[in-house]
C-alpha cells in the first residue's frame, strides 16, 4: 500500500486537480458558452500563490500567519479571478455565439504575455522553491479534496434548483429563454465566473503543490486538455469531467510499460472514445444503464 | 375599452424589405383579437417586435401604459407580455415540468444561494412552484407525462405545452402565433374552445395569428388584417368580412 501511494500518490492528487479544471469549462457549458479561459485564471492564481509564499516583503506576514498563508492566498486568487471573470464575461455574454470561446483564447494569451513580461512573477524562469504545505503530494489532496466535493456538491444541487434550470435553458434555446423572461446576460455570466473563481482557487492550490510556476503552466495545449476532459467524459453530467480527467491523466501512466508506443495506443483511445461516445464515457453508461433499466421493466 | 397592449406606428424593414409599415392596433383587457394575412405578411415580426425580440426601426409599444419599445425581452415577458413560437421553441431535453418551472422562475423572490444550501423558504418556494407548474399541465392534459423530455411530445402536444409554459408567466396578454398550425379540424375546434377557456380562467387578453380564417371569424372579438406589412383593416368578424380591400387581396373572394 505504501509503496502504491508513494508511486501514485502523485498521479492521484493530479487527477483530482485536473478534474477541477475539467468542472471549471463544465459549469459554463451549463448554459451552452464554451470557455477556454479556465488554463488563464490557474495561471493566474499559481502566480498569486507563488508570489505571496515567496516574496521577501511578505516574510513578516508569512511568519505570523503560518499556515493560514494557504487560505489567505486562495482567498486572493478568488478576488482576482471573480473581478477579472467579470471584467471578461461580462462584455462578451451580452452576445449571442462563439465570441466567449474567442475572448478566453485571447485572454489565456494575454494572461501568458504579461506574466512574462512581469519582474515579479520571474519572467520565463518562473517562481521556484514555492514553500510546501504538506511533506507528501499525496496530502494535497486534503487542498484538492474538499474543492472537488463543493464544486460537485453545487453541480448536482443545480440540476434541482429554479436557477440551475434556467440555466440550463439557456443552452436549450437561448432566444426562447429570454422570451420567457430569463435575464440571459446574468445567467450565463454566472456559471463562467463561478467558473473562473473554480480555476483559480485551483491554481493557488497548485503552486505550492507543484513547487514551481511558469508561463508553461498556461499553453493552449493545456486549455485544449481541459476541455478534453469534458469532452471524453460527458458534459450532461458533473462526473464527466472528473472521469474525463482520471482518464486522460492516468492513461499516460499506466500505458508507460509499453515506452514509445503508449503515445499511439493513447492517442487511439481517445479517437475511439469521441467517435463511439459522442456524448462522453459518463454519458454513455447512464443511457445504458436506462437501457438495462427499460428490459428489467419490460420483462417485470 | 381601455388598450392594455398598443402599438403605435411600428415600422420594420429588413434591408430593402418592409415587413411592418406604420402598423397600429391596440388590445383591450381581456379581449381576443385575431391577426390573420398571407405568409410573409409581417404577422410574426410584429410579434417579435411586441416581445422584445426585434427591434422596430420606428413606433412605440406600451403595456397597461407603459413604454416597453427597446427593452430586453426578459423584461417584457416580466412585465406580463408571454407569448408561443410559429416554429415551437420548447427546450428539448428538459422534462415538460422543467420547461413550465423555468418560465415560472420570473416570479421567484428567493436568491441562488437560498436554492443552493437548501434554506426552508427555497424549498417551499420550489413546493409551490411545481404544483403551480403541474396545475398548468393538467390544465393542456399533459400532466401525466410531467416527467418525459419535450422533445418526445408529438407535435400537437409540443403546442399545447408550449401554451402551459407561456402562462406559467402569470401573463396579462398571450400571444399565439399558428397554434392550431398542423391539427386536423377537429383539434383546431378544441383548441378554440380551449383558448376562449384560459381567457376566461386567466383574465388574458389574447392576440390570435392563425391561417385558418373561420377559426378566427368564429372565436375573436376583433380581427386586424396584414398585407405586406400593411395594416389593411381592423373590425369586428362580420365587418372584416365585407371589407372590400381584404376580400381582394386575401380572402380571395371566398366570403
Ligand atoms: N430576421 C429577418 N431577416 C430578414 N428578413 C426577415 C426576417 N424576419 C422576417 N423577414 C421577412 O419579413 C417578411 C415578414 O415575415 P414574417 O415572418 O413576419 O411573416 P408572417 O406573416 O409571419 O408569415 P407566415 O404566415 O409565413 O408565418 C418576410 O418576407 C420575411 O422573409
Ligand atoms: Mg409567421
Amino acid at each position: 500500500m505504501d509503496v502504491f501511494f508513494s508511486s501514485y500518490g502523485f498521479l492521484l492528487a493530479m487527477v483530482v486537480q485536473q478534474a477541477l479544471l475539467g468542472l471549471s469549462v463544465y459549469y459554463p457549458l451549463l448554459a451552452g458558452q464554451l470557455s477556454l479561459a479556465s488554463i488563464g485564471f490557474y495561471s493566474l492564481g499559481g502566480y498569486v500563490a507563488a508570489i505571496m509564499g515567496t516574496h521577501p516583503a511578505l516574510a513578516a506576514l508569512r511568519e505570523s500567519l503560518g499556515f493560514w498563508m494557504f487560505p489567505l492566498e486562495w482567498l486572493c486568487a478568488l478576488v482576482l479571478s471573480i473581478i477579472l471573470g467579470l471584467a471578461v464575461g461580462l462584455p462578451v455574454l451580452r452576445l449571442r455565439g462563439i465570441y466567449l470561446a474567442l475572448a478566453t483564447i485571447a485572454f489565456a494569451q494575454v494572461v501568458n504575455v504579461t506574466v512574462l513580461n512581469m519582474p515579479i512573477a520571474g519572467g520565463a524562469v518562473g517562481i521556484f522553491a514555492i514553500p510546501q504545505a504538506f511533506d507528501s503530494r499525496l496530502a494535497y489532496l486534503f487542498f484538492f479534496g474538499p474543492l472537488l466535493v463543493l464544486a460537485l456538491a453545487v453541480a448536482f444541487r443545480l440540476e434541482r434548483i429554479g436557477p440551475g434550470r434556467v440555466i440550463l435553458s439557456i443552452r436549450e434555446d437561448e432566444l426562447a429563454a429570454a422570451a420567457m423572461g430569463v435575464p440571459t446576460t446574468y445567467y450565463k455570466v454566472l456559471p463562467f465566473v463561478w467558473g473562473c473563481a473554480l480555476a483559480g482557487v485551483t491554481g493557488a492550490m497548485s503552486a505550492p503543490f507543484l513547487n514551481t510556476w511558469n508561463a508553461r503552466q498556461g499553453t493552449f495545449d493545456a486549455s485544449v486538455a481541459c476541455l478534453a476532459y469534458v469532452l471524453i467524459g460527458g458534459a450532461r453530467s458533473p462526473w464527466g469531467p472528473v472521469f474525463g480527467a482520471a482518464l486522460l491523466v492516468s492513461l499516460p501512466e499506466v500505458l508507460r510499460p509499453l515506452r514509445d508506443s503508449r503515445m499511439i495506443l493513447n492517442g487511439v483511445v481517445l479517437v475511439l472514445a469521441c467517435v463511439y461516445l459522442p456524448r462522453g464515457i459518463v454519458g454513455a453508461f447512464s443511457s445504458l444503464s436506462r437501457r438495462m433499466r427499460g428490459v428489467k421493466e419490460a420483462a417485470s | 375599452m381601455s388598450a392594455i397592449l398598443s402599438a403605435e406606428k411600428i415600422t420594420r424593414s429588413f434591408g430593402g424589405l418592409l415587413a411592418l409599415s406604420d402598423v397600429s392596433l391596440e388590445v383591450g383587457e381581456g379581449e381576443l383579437v385575431g391577426l390573420i394575412g398571407p405568409n410573409g405578411a409581417g404577422k410574426t415580426t410584429f410579434f417579435n417586435v411586441l416581445t422584445g425580440l426585434t427591434r422596430p426601426d420606428a413606433g412605440q409599444v406600451r403595456l397597461c401604459g407603459q413604454d416597453i419599445t427597446g427593452l430586453r425581452p426578459d423584461r417584457i415577458a416580466a412585465l406580463g407580455l408571454a407569448r408561443t413560437f410559429q416554429n415551437i421553441r420548447l427546450f428539448g431535453n428538459m422534462s415538460l415540468l422543467d420547461n413550465v418551472l423555468v418560465a415560472g422562475q420570473v416570479h421567484a423572490r428567493c436568491g441562488l444561494m437560498a436554492g443552493l444550501v437548501g434554506l426552508p423558504s427555497g424549498r417551499r418556494e420550489e413546493r409551490t412552484a411545481r404544483t403551480r407548474a403541474i396545475e398548468l399541465l393538467s390544465l393542456v392534459g399533459l400532466a401525466d407525462h410531467a416527467l418525459a423530455p419535450a422533445g418526445s411530445l408529438s407535435y400537437g402536444d409540443r403546442r399545447r405545452l408550449e401554451i402551459a409554459r407561456a402562462l406559467a408567466l402569470g401573463p396579462k396578454v398571450l400571444l399565439l402565433d399558428e397554434p392550431a398550425a398542423g391539427m386536423n379540424p377537429a383539434e383546431k375546434q378544441g383548441l378554440a374552445e380551449f383558448i376562449l377557456g384560459i381567457k376566461k380562467a386567466f383574465g388574458l387578453a389574447v392576440l390570435l395569428i392563425e391561417h385558418h380564417v373561420p377559426l378566427v371569424m368564429g372565436i375573436c372579438d376583433r380581427v386586424a388584417v396584414l398585407d405586406f406589412g400593411q395594416l389593411l383593416a381592423v373590425g369586428r368578424p362580420e365587418d372584416i368580412r365585407k371589407d372590400r380591400a381584404v376580400i381582394s387581396a386575401y380572402l380571395g373572394g371566398t366570403a
